[in-house]
């Protein structure tokens, strides 16, 4: 008996310790709306893992308690729409995501409507943030980097320089080809063939033939998925296709060169800003960090998300747990610095303004960046 | 390069794969008597199997392609014993096996989802070589041996149909399990069989696939529809039938997208389909029913 009211006396006091520590740093309670299953779970584990990293970092700094709430959308607007409503029933006023586009334009309303603040890692589609709304991206839209892209392939071509776009049957891949060739025939270039393949589609022969028969300078690919990217690679290589080939940010993820194989070799791409190798603090600590613990290098959307958590903290530390005053004092922010640039804020949409533009190759089985360049205004459609 | 012969070389490539899918569906569903919807699964297990344990165990194809006939035909020959036979002997209705047979999709298809993962799944590593047949129309090594493969199995299988006691027996039950019972036979035997063949066309269809595309979720429903496409084009129950719709719909689906957009491929197969089902809902290979009376 004596024993029992020793030990309990001990735990009391280890619960007075905890709870004068926990009193003393300030708690900031958070939601993650990701795809972890469905057909874009690579968008979402991957932005999963990169803001993991920014909680531990945080947590680790003794200044903030940081809870996560995780919610998996199962890349459905339904998940996304449930997901948010649970997190918005915990009383979460601040969430990291969504990372796919088809989630995010759908439950944007709902933010809107709840004053919930969603910023999006990898939403690309430009219909997700509103002017004034509650939804904010850390991610160029596609159409920015692939107008971006095509105009400076033209411009690096030369004068005359055809291009033939292999897409698919989804929105992304819809405005981001449309978004090249225009940038592509502004500056200069013409597209000698537009084939659009079944969004889920594994056979491309038949438009990849139609496109060797217009043999075109560039081949420029946008199947929305990265496995489906490799395949057009492989067959398009098979087909005797000699022209470059040029493809989206969706090829940086490492299982490309794997499924690819030899045919990676010389794939030019472009992606928002993001070197792995840089000596920046900010960056070099992420990316070390993030290969220890999953042994693979990260993709931009991971570094995005890993920005994102430490944005939504900061700004909740700043004004409290209001989405209302979050949301100004996202829109307020200037100059932030992180893993994604050095200078960004938001435009009146949630846009990020001051990111920066790589354009890279595959050589010798890794990704190279061989130009870099800011952001190119585009007119939001 | 001749852009409309190499558009016929790909639709003879798809044939290969469509031919098998459409022969093997027939066949079930004469002998079987059963509009069997989980058809696909067989189709992307022969696929997913393959391929995962080529990337994961370094085994040589032929043993790959093994495992993955086996795969398929497992689980054709499981839907048999655990649902379709079960099912006949409650005198069940077609809409009811129907019903089953789509719940089942669903279950393998969240199966195979959970086992590799929503990814497309390829042979990593497996390199295919283009071979110039002349003015520049391409054909790969593995889109030939589809071929040759595909035109073995049929030697076979219509071989073992036509000519054979076993052939016999199947055509005996496809035309009238009624009297092939009454003859003596072991009409559930032979349905097993029927589903065993049949599931084991849609796994090879699945491997020689995977070897040039890839393993996705998606297969399970587009088999499905190829293979029915091509059992309504043929003549429903009439394996030589299945055959030629196939190569049927193989060729349009290509050569009819010349001077259309490649996004119409899906929509010529369907609109050959509707114009059959409207026009001559007997198919190709099919007798009319003069009349009919309830």
């Amino acid at each position: 008996m004596r024993r029992c009211v020793l030990a309990l006396g001990l735990a009391a006091s280890a619960m007075s310790v905890t709870v004068a520590w926990a009193a003393d740093i300030p708690t900031v309670r958070i939601g993650y709306l990701v795809s972890l299953t469905g057909n874009v779970a690579e968008y979402g584990r991957a932005s999963q893992q990169g803001a993991d990293i920014a909680v531990a970092h945080l947590n680790a700094s003794g200044k903030v308690k940081v809870e996560v709430l995780v919610q998996d959308d199962q890349s459905t607007a339904a998940g996304g729409l449930a997901g948010l409503n649970y997190l918005v029933s915990q009383g979460v006023k601040v969430v990291m995501g969504p990372a796919a586009s088809v989630v995010g334009v759908p439950i944007a309303p709902v933010a809107n409507r709840d004053k919930v603040v969603l910023i999006s890692p990898y939403v690309s589609a430009p219909q997700f943030t509103s002017k004034g709304g509650y939804t904010f991206r850390h991610h160029m839209t596609a159409a920015q980097t692939e107008y971006a892209f095509g105009t400076y392939l033209a411009k690096k071509h030369g004068s005359g320089a055809t291009a033939a776009i292999l897409g698919s049957e989804t929105p992304n891949s819809r405005s981001g080809s449309k978004a090249f060739q225009e940038g592509f025939e502004k500056a200069g270039g013409k597209v000698v063939a537009f084939e659009v393949a079944a969004a889920q589609a594994t056979d491309y022969r038949t438009p990849l033939a139609k496109i060797k028969s217009s043999n075109p300078d560039i081949l420029y690919m946008f199947p929305d998925g990265v496995a489906l990217n490799a395949l057009a690679v492989k067959q398009a290589r098979s087909l005797g296709i000699k022209a470059k080939i040029a493809a989206t940010s969706i090829i940086t993820d490492a299982s490309f060169i794997r499924d690819a194989g030899p045919d990676s070799e010389g794939v030019m791409y472009s992606t928002e800003y993001f070197d792995p190798k840089s000596s920046k603090p900010v960056i070099a600590e992420f990316v070390k960090e993030y290969e220890k613990r999953y042994n693979t290098a990260p993709v931009v959307w991971a570094g995005n998300a890993y920005d994102v958590v430490l944005m939504a903290v900061q700004a909740v530390l700043a004004v409290g747990n209001d989405g209302t005053k979050v949301r100004e004092w996202l829109y307020q922010m200037r100059g932030w610095s992180g893993v994604g640039g050095g200078d960004l804020s938001f435009d009146e949409y949630g846009d990020p303004k001051g990111r920066s533009q790589a354009v890279g190759v595959i050589k010798d089985g890794k990704y190279v960046v061989d130009d870099t360049f800011s952001q190119v205004a585009m007119p939001r459609p | 390069m001749n852009l409309f012969a190499q558009l016929v070389v790909h639709g003879i490539y798809a044939a290969s794969i469509y031919v098998l899918l459409g022969v093997g569906w027939t066949l079930i569903f004469s002998v079987g008597r059963v509009f069997h919807i989980s058809y696909g699964v067989s189709f992307a297990a022969g696929a997913y199997v393959s391929a995962y344990v080529s990337n994961a165990f370094g085994l040589p194809l032929a043993a790959c392609a093994v495992l993955g006939l086996c795969a398929a035909t497992a689980i054709g020959v499981a839907l048999e014993l655990s649902l379709y036979r079960p099912l006949r002997r409650r005198n069940a209705d077609r809409m009811v096996m129907l019903i089953a047979s789509l719940g089942m999709m669903a279950f393998f298809t969240a199966l195979i989802s959970i086992a590799f993962g929503v990814k497309a799944v390829s042979f990593v590593g497996v390199r295919d070589e283009a071979i110039t047949l002349g003015s520049g129309v391409i054909v790969t090594k593995y889109e030939m041996l589809s071929v040759a493969i595909s035109l073995v199995s049929m030697l076979v299988f219509f071989t073992y149909w036509r000519r054979t006691w076993g052939g016999r027996m199947l055509r005996a039950v496809a035309a009238s399990p009624e009297r092939a019972l009454m003859s003596g036979m072991n009409v559930d035997s032979v349905r097993l069989v029927a589903m065993a063949i049949g599931s084991a066309m849609a796994g090879l269809a699945g491997i020689l696939l995977a070897l040039t595309e890839a393993a996705t979720l998606t297969m399970i429903l587009t088999g499905l529809l190829m293979a029915t496409a091509a059992a309504i084009v043929g003549g429903l129950g009439s394996a030589a039938g299945a055959m030629i719709g196939a190569i049927v719909i193989a060729l349009s689906m290509n050569i009819g997208v010349w001077h259309l957009p490649s996004s119409w491929q899906q929509a010529v197969a369907f609109v050959i389909l509707l114009a059959f089902i409207l026009l001559r809902p007997q198919g190709l290979m099919g007798s009319k029913v003069a009349s009919a009376r309830v």
